[in-house]
């Protein structure tokens, strides 16, 4: 903070950014609130599956990560593209293997 | 310099770790002691980065204003696997985006196959055109990579990889590095994947 009570400006970037649609913007938020959660382990309860979330709520879990979207999306009333479908690690599952 | 962040996914092989203490806020990391009481700092973390399908017709500077989550999963970066994979779970969504490649036959008239994560899988080759955001929307202009499209398994075997994998030598990765930057507060790595342009 400045002297005089303000915020200095950011500092310039190269970065790129998409000009998204308010609704790609909400899907990328609902994929930062998955992965927030994620590392906090709420979603210990769903280990070894998939989780669809729209608007920063679980509305569906399931094995199959198309059959749950296509199902989600039905259920809430949005496209197929704005669901979040993210899968759950379990202890069980191992580290990627060399191919 | 364009680059994206990349997503740093603790993995709950973490909690299996007996003679580890978790932090307080959450799993990101174990600190094992030796017996003077000196604390290691062990990571169990992955990387994932959030690829976006395109068309393959796209032009190759453009970008996308919408991406549909069909066709943007989370990929596991591997650089020590050669090659992209994807699922068929993964790769259904996006079918129409992948340029089949032709594949000589085996000598044995079986067909391709290859062995992961304890599991054996039939696979296609094919061509996809990749890019790669994070969840503030940045971007990394896309390159078109060959990648392994594996099929289901057959009922009864193993189930399927859950996560698509972004492998070393997918073009993607040209002219480009990982770097970790700063920790966060609680302990959160920051990882990016960016240009390696001054």
């Amino acid at each position: 903070m400045t002297t005089n009570g303000t915020h200095p400006p950011p500092l310039p970037t190269d970065d790129v950014f998409l000009d998204l649609n308010d609704e790609g913007k909400a899907a990328l938020a609902d994929c930062a609130w998955v992965g927030e959660q994620y590392n906090r382990g709420d979603w210990a309860a769903h280990a070894g599956a998939y989780i669809a979330v729209v608007r920063r709520q679980v509305v569906g879990v399931g094995n199959d990560p198309a059959e749950l979207r296509e199902r989600a999306a039905r259920e809430c009333g949005v496209p197929p593209g704005r669901v979040v479908v993210s899968y759950i690690d379990s202890p069980e599952d191992l580290e990627p293997a060399r191919l | 310099m364009a680059k994206v962040r990349v997503e740093v996914r603790n993995h709950p092989l973490a909690r299996c770790v007996g003679s580890a203490t978790p932090t307080p806020f959450g799993l990101p990391f174990y600190r094992p002691t030796d017996a003077t009481g000196l604390v290691a700092r062990l990571p169990w973390y992955r990387l994932l980065a959030k690829v976006v399908v395109l068309p393959a017709e796209a032009d190759p500077l453009s970008r996308p204003v919408v991406i549909p989550e069909t066709h943007s999963p989370a990929a596991i970066l591997d650089t020590g696997a050669p090659l992209t994979c994807f699922p068929a779970t993964l790769w259904r969504q996006f079918t129409t985006e992948i340029r089949w490649l032709d594949q000589p036959e085996r000598e044995d008239g079986e067909p391709w196959r290859i062995t992961i994560l304890g599991g054996s899988w039939t696979y296609r080759l094919g061509r996809i055109r990749l890019g790669a955001t994070d969840t503030d929307g940045r971007w990394l202009d896309a390159a078109t990579t060959v990648a392994m499209f594996l099929d289901d398994p057959p009922p009864g075997a193993s189930r399927s990889p859950r996560h698509a994998i972004l492998g070393l030598r997918t073009p993607l990765l040209d002219r480009r590095r990982l770097r970790q930057g700063s920790d966060t507060p609680d302990d959160l790595p920051i990882w990016w994947l960016e240009d390696d342009t001054p």
